[in-house]
């Protein structure tokens, strides 16, 4: 997994022709006085893995956000498919992102009292899925992600590699068509952070959703087939991975 | 000094760490406030029994005086005599006093006795008799000379009347019962009037449980608030371990913060009971309402409560924050509570076989020694032990509701129960304990509402007067100028306005009065046909319907005095006054069924219902307080997970299904429980205490209303922690951006 291409542009053009599964332009968000973003353009493809990198404080989750509709940019637009995910009000949004979308973050993000399995189900039960049948995926997700022996654990019981994973089987039960993944390694040691990895990349490949992730980690970045690095709120050098 | 900084930088910087810690000094304040005003008023009933119980006169220096004309007063003592009046229902307790120009005796709140023909009346009564026209009530007690001051009287809404008299017309009164204190009867030589802190032992029994009751939601309520924030406080303290901060100093900043906390909250608790100090006296407990002075707590108790709440609130924090082992990596893992087992039921039947036990001996009228302890020990080892099964029954209910959840909210909450069944039941144990009390004394105050009055042929109107006569002396020339004063004086009443007939029922040899029929049928005594004469048997007060008989020629002494009346409380009033006014040597003053029935009944109605109502109040207050504190804790410990879960497009309606099912579940699972042994230990207590004399019947439906607004308050506590589950899960609020 070399870099053998870099861009300087801050959108890329569109892969093959076919048009982007989530596209964002002229994107502008200010918290006060401070603007997290100054005109952020990109475009992500079905089954694409995009790693967004920089700074702290540069914006990347703040972009994150935006584009799963989780923040709203002052200026701007982002589509999803053919939905303007701008134009919809909080209930929409909430409703694209149960429905569509799927999250992965970097820590404390499984309800310590549920097992593994039950943490799993609660996605597919929001989106309506009978209890039992939310269970059979469930468990089928934690069983591809190699975690079968760990379904009927507390968070508490895991290591964080494991608790991670349970997170990325969360985030895939639903069958998203794009994945949002905030420093998804963040919390993780080198070895614990590849096993995450592989198992998201290898998952949504296998399912064909697109990911978008922010990473501090070169080595995280590098499962991406994308990089974007954004700088003072602003995409300063796009790259490809082979 | 470095400690204190340090424990200001990292405990109160932030909106969010300033509200917690103002909600627990707040839920501190309120503990400390009702506990201060539990002992003022444990200590205000104390010092008001001795104030009340001196016109008992056995508790001074006394000696009896059979003949109350032949007796004289000196400089050093009195003659008195104290006699049970009634008035609109009303007990008047009047306190006769023959006294020398130069008397040293004191009467409490009054100082030198009146003068023969004057009185002093206690500012209630006073009020009354310029309310009413002199003939109804005035008249009975000559001139008025002043007022009877605090010392002499239990509260604000004593009737007492302090009247100077003469030995001639001293009245040597029967016993006679005021409230809680028995009026000896009796004509007295008296040095010196003092009254005692009665031994009642059914009334502490009820003073104590009623403390308990509103203790206890208080203890909860100030074990909740101080957990208030826990997590988010664990992050703190963790972030002090990461740059190095020991284990030991941790626990000493958390020590700190709650030490300085429940001080604020003290000191705040002592000036909100000195607030309420006024309300508090409006409250009728036992013999009326307290003197604000009654309620009032001494400077060292003052200092006791603080520094012991300040001290005990300030240990468990430091103790807790050890025991969590915060380690320098953040909040740890979360401590999953130990599974509780059925070990936690024993209490629970312990005390039912307790309060039985003790019941069931008393029922057979073989009484284990000190059965109002025991019952006492039943009452608080039940309530123990529905705090202690509560978690148990709740974890069992959570397992079986887990399996049949189908949605999220059901998902989340059970879970959530079978990890932290102590800590959910916690939540509601306040309520529980009050939907338990609500049972308890509802079910107790329906032992005064079995005993209603009754009115059927076999009874006197209610509203009729019965007055005993003292028996005429043996001399006959004496008795026969006795019986046509009697005469004379039932005749001179007749004529008063409202009074539509007397009859006077002389002595039988056996038992019971005779009179003639004409004036049995009279006064509406039922009369056989074709006697002259009727023996009427059976007490005029009595539990049981008179009994009449014909009867021969009677003896002629006359021993009762019977006035009719039109019904009227003026008439009924105006016809009292004119028999205590007509000079008749009467053995009792003169009442009406009604009057007997209502001091019957006010006693036991007054100590257990307002007692009652005022712990239901407060417990059910304090426990919708608790409620919400505690589901509001529950969500913001949480906050960060279910902000993510809310990013990820749960709705909130979600989160508010999630925290009403952690709050109706284990109020659910015990509310049938409560209310069962609510009633169970009302009936123990009432037929443990009374040997069976009294026992409990169907519940009113005020309890329903009392119950359905303890719900109410509950739903409403759930409701309003809707707003903060809203905005604390909000995806700000997860600070991940």
């Amino acid at each position: 997994m070399n870099k053998v291409e870099t861009i300087s542009t801050s959108a890329r053009a569109p892969e093959g022709g076919s048009a982007p599964l989530l596209r964002a332009r002229g994107l502008r968000l200010a918290f006060g006085l401070t603007e997290a973003l100054r005109g952020v353009d990109l475009d992500c493809h079905a089954g694409e893995i995009i790693a967004v990198t920089g700074p702290s404080g540069s914006g990347k989750s703040t972009l994150l956000h935006v584009l799963a509709g989780v923040l709203v940019p002052d200026e701007g637009t982002v589509d999803y498919d053919t939905v303007r995910l701008t134009d919809l009000n909080e209930t929409g949004r909430s409703r694209l992102r149960l429905d569509k979308f799927g999250f992965v973050f970097q820590y404390g993000q499984l309800l310590p009292d549920l097992t593994a399995v039950d943490n799993v189900t609660i996605p597919l039960l929001l989106a309506g899925v009978k209890r039992r049948e939310a269970r059979r995926r469930a468990d089928s997700w934690l069983d591809r992600l190699g975690l079968a022996e760990c379904s009927r654990k507390l968070p508490g019981q895991l290591s964080g590699g494991q608790a991670q994973r349970v997170a990325v089987a969360r985030a895939l039960a639903t069958t998203p068509t794009m994945l949002f993944a905030d420093e998804p390694t963040g919390s993780l040691d080198s070895l614990a952070a590849e096993t995450v990895m592989l198992a998201l990349t290898e998952a949504a490949r296998d399912a064909n959703t697109a990911v978008i992730l922010t990473t501090h980690d070169p080595r995280t970045a590098a499962y991406a087939d994308w990089e974007v690095v954004v700088r003072d709120g602003q995409i300063t050098v796009g790259g490809a991975y082979r | 000094m470095r400690l204190f900084t340090l424990t200001r930088l990292v405990t109160a910087e932030g909106r969010g760490a300033a509200g917690r810690l103002v909600g627990m000094a707040g839920g501190i304040a309120v503990g400390v406030a009702l506990l201060l005003l539990l002992l003022g008023a444990y200590g205000g009933i104390t010092s008001r029994s001795e104030r009340l119980s001196w016109p008992d006169l056995h508790h001074g220096e006394l000696t009896q005086v059979p003949d109350p004309a032949a007796a004289a007063p000196t400089a050093g003592s009195v003659l008195a005599a104290t006699s049970l009046e009634h008035f609109d229902g009303r007990e008047i307790v009047r306190v006769d006093i023959v006294a020398t120009p130069d008397s040293t005796v004191v009467v409490p709140g009054v100082g030198q006795p009146p003068a023969a023909g004057t009185y002093h009346a206690s500012p209630a009564l006073t009020a009354l008799i310029e309310a009413n026209p002199t003939d109804i009530l005035g008249s009975r007690y000559g001139t008025r000379a002043g007022s009877i001051d605090e010392a002499g009287l239990a509260g604000p809404d004593s009737l007492v009347v302090v009247t100077g008299t003469t030995t001639e017309n001293l009245r040597s009164s029967g016993y006679g019962r005021a409230g809680s204190v028995l009026l000896g009867g009796g004509a007295w030589s008296v040095t010196e009037f003092r009254g005692v802190s009665y031994p009642s032992s059914n009334y502490r029994t009820i003073t104590i449980i009623g403390a308990i009751a509103i203790l206890l939601p208080v203890l909860i309520l100030v074990g909740i608030v101080t957990r208030l924030g826990a997590a988010t406080r664990a992050e703190r303290f963790a972030a002090l371990r990461l740059i190095g901060a020991t284990p030991r100093r941790v626990a000493a900043i958390a020590a700190t913060e709650t030490g300085v906390t429940s001080l604020v909250g003290a000191l705040a608790g002592v000036a909100l009971a000195w607030l309420l100090i006024p309300v508090a006296a409006l409250v009728e407990i036992d013999d009326g309402r307290l003197f604000r002075t009654d309620l009032t707590v001494p400077p060292s108790t003052v200092l006791i409560v603080v520094a012991s709440v300040v001290a005990g609130c300030t240990a468990v924090a430091g103790w807790r924050t050890s025991r969590a082992r915060i380690g320098p990596l953040g909040g740890s893992r979360e401590r999953t509570e130990r599974r509780p087992t059925a070990l936690g039921i024993v209490p629970l039947i312990a005390g039912v076989v307790v309060l039985l036990g003790a019941t069931t001996a008393a029922l057979r009228h073989t009484p284990l020694p000190h059965t109002d302890r025991i019952l006492i020990a039943g009452f608080v080892l039940l309530l123990v032990g529905l705090m202690a099964a509560g978690p148990v029954l709740t974890y069992w209910i959570a397992r079986i509701a887990a399996r049949g959840a189908h949605r999220t909210a059901g998902v989340i909450a059970m879970n959530r129960i079978q990890q932290h069944p102590r800590a959910t039941f916690r939540a509601v144990s306040g309520l529980v304990a009050a939907i338990f009390l609500v049972s308890v004394f509802s079910a107790g105050i329906t032992t005064v509402a079995e005993e209603s009055l009754t009115e059927d042929s076999a009874h006197l109107s209610p509203t009729t007067l019965i007055a005993s006569l003292s028996s005429p002396p043996d001399d006959a020339s004496a008795a026969a100028s006795g019986i046509t004063a009697v005469t004379a004086a039932a005749s001179r009443i007749a004529r008063t306005d409202g009074v539509t007939a007397t009859a006077i029922g002389y002595s039988h040899p056996e038992s019971g009065s005779v009179f003639t029929a004409a004036d049995a049928a009279l006064v509406g005594l039922p009369t056989p046909e074709g006697a002259s004469h009727i023996q009427v048997t059976g007490g005029f007060f009595g539990d049981g319907p008179l009994v009449t008989r014909p009867a021969a020629t009677p003896d002629p002494r006359p021993g009762i005095l019977v006035v009719a009346t039109d019904g009227t409380t003026h008439s009924v009033e105006r016809a009292r006054t004119a028999i205590l006014g007509s000079k008749l040597d009467l053995s009792s003053p003169p009442r009406t069924q009604a009057d007997h029935e209502s001091a019957r009944l006010h006693t036991w109605a007054d100590r257990y219902a307002n007692l009652g109502h005022l712990g239901v109040l407060v417990a059910t207050l304090i426990s919708a307080v608790s409620l919400a504190v505690s589901s509001i804790a529950a969500i913001l410990d949480r906050k960060r997970v279910l902000g993510l879960l809310r990013l990820m497009g749960m709705p909130a309606s979600t989160v508010r299904r999630v925290i009403v099912a952690e709050a109706a579940l284990p109020l659910a699972t015990v509310f049938a429980l409560c209310v069962g042994l609510g009633i169970l230990t009302a009936w123990c207590l009432i037929a443990g205490l009374t040997e069976g004399r009294r026992t409990i019947t169907w519940l009113p439906p005020s309890y329903y209303l009392i119950l359905a607004t303890s719900l109410a308050l509950a739903a409403t506590a759930v409701i309003s922690t809707f707003r903060t589950a809203r905005t604390s899960t909000t995806i700000e609020a997860t600070r991940i951006g």
